[in-house]
């Protein structure tokens, strides 16, 4: 699964820290997320979503393989 | 995420301390010489510091992170099954050396070995688990 979350953080001017204490993850998960060695569940995506004022399928993409 | 079965994260500094306390304390102990009317204490005390290290060991892999999210979760059990499978490896390895081995061990070297398998577990969750989450920190992302 691709996504732009670490393009959509830094527009909205967001540290990794900032947008985990806003989502109550950790950086570790963030980090995780952006360079997508993990998918989040559903939940952590909408707050993801939430918290940089986007739809989750702003956030987040299907590829061919997922 | 709530986990129902992880302690508060203070309880991984009580069991950084009181394991390697137990294990110490249980080796000198084991080397000591105490005269016959004080084996019941050489015994009290030898179980009391067997309790500390694996109570410390097991509040050491049961406390919670500072933030117990999703991915810190997914981290933990990954540790888990690794550090099962290669615990099941060991003791399997253990009854073959016992019952295939020219020269097996011997009954206490078999009891050493087993309780090796036993810790080996414990160490290989906390060192495992502490190198994910300290790798997972030092990606800029």
């Amino acid at each position: 699964m691709r996504n732009i979350l670490r393009e959509e953080r830094t527009k909205n001017g967001l540290t990794q820290i900032q947008l985990a204490d806003l989502v109550g993850v950790s950086r570790q998960s963030i980090i995780a997320i952006e360079t997508k060695k993990y998918t989040p569940t559903i939940i952590l995506a909408l707050k993801l979503a939430k918290a940089l004022n986007k739809k989750v399928e702003e956030l987040f993409f299907l590829e061919n393989d997922d | 995420m709530r986990s129902k079965f992880l302690l508060p994260h203070q309880f991984k500094w009580i069991g950084y301390i009181i394991a390697p306390m137990g294990i110490i304390l249980w080796s000198i102990i084991q080397k000591s010489h105490f005269p016959h009317h004080f084996l019941n204490l050489r015994a009290l005390i030898l179980t009391i510091s067997a309790c500390m290290f694996v109570f410390g060991f097991f509040f050491t892999v049961f406390a919670r992170e500072k933030i117990e999210d999703e991915y810190i979760s997914l981290k933990r059990l990954e540790t888990f099954q690794l550090a099962s499978i290669i615990q099941c490896f060991l003791i399997i390895t253990g009854f073959f050396l016992i019952g295939f081995a020219k020269n097996p061990m011997s009954i206490e070297n078999q009891m050493f070995y087993f309780m090796g398998c036993i810790f080996f577990y414990y160490l290989f969750y906390i060192a495992r688990f502490q190198y994910v989450i300290q790798r997972a920190n030092k990606l800029k992302g």
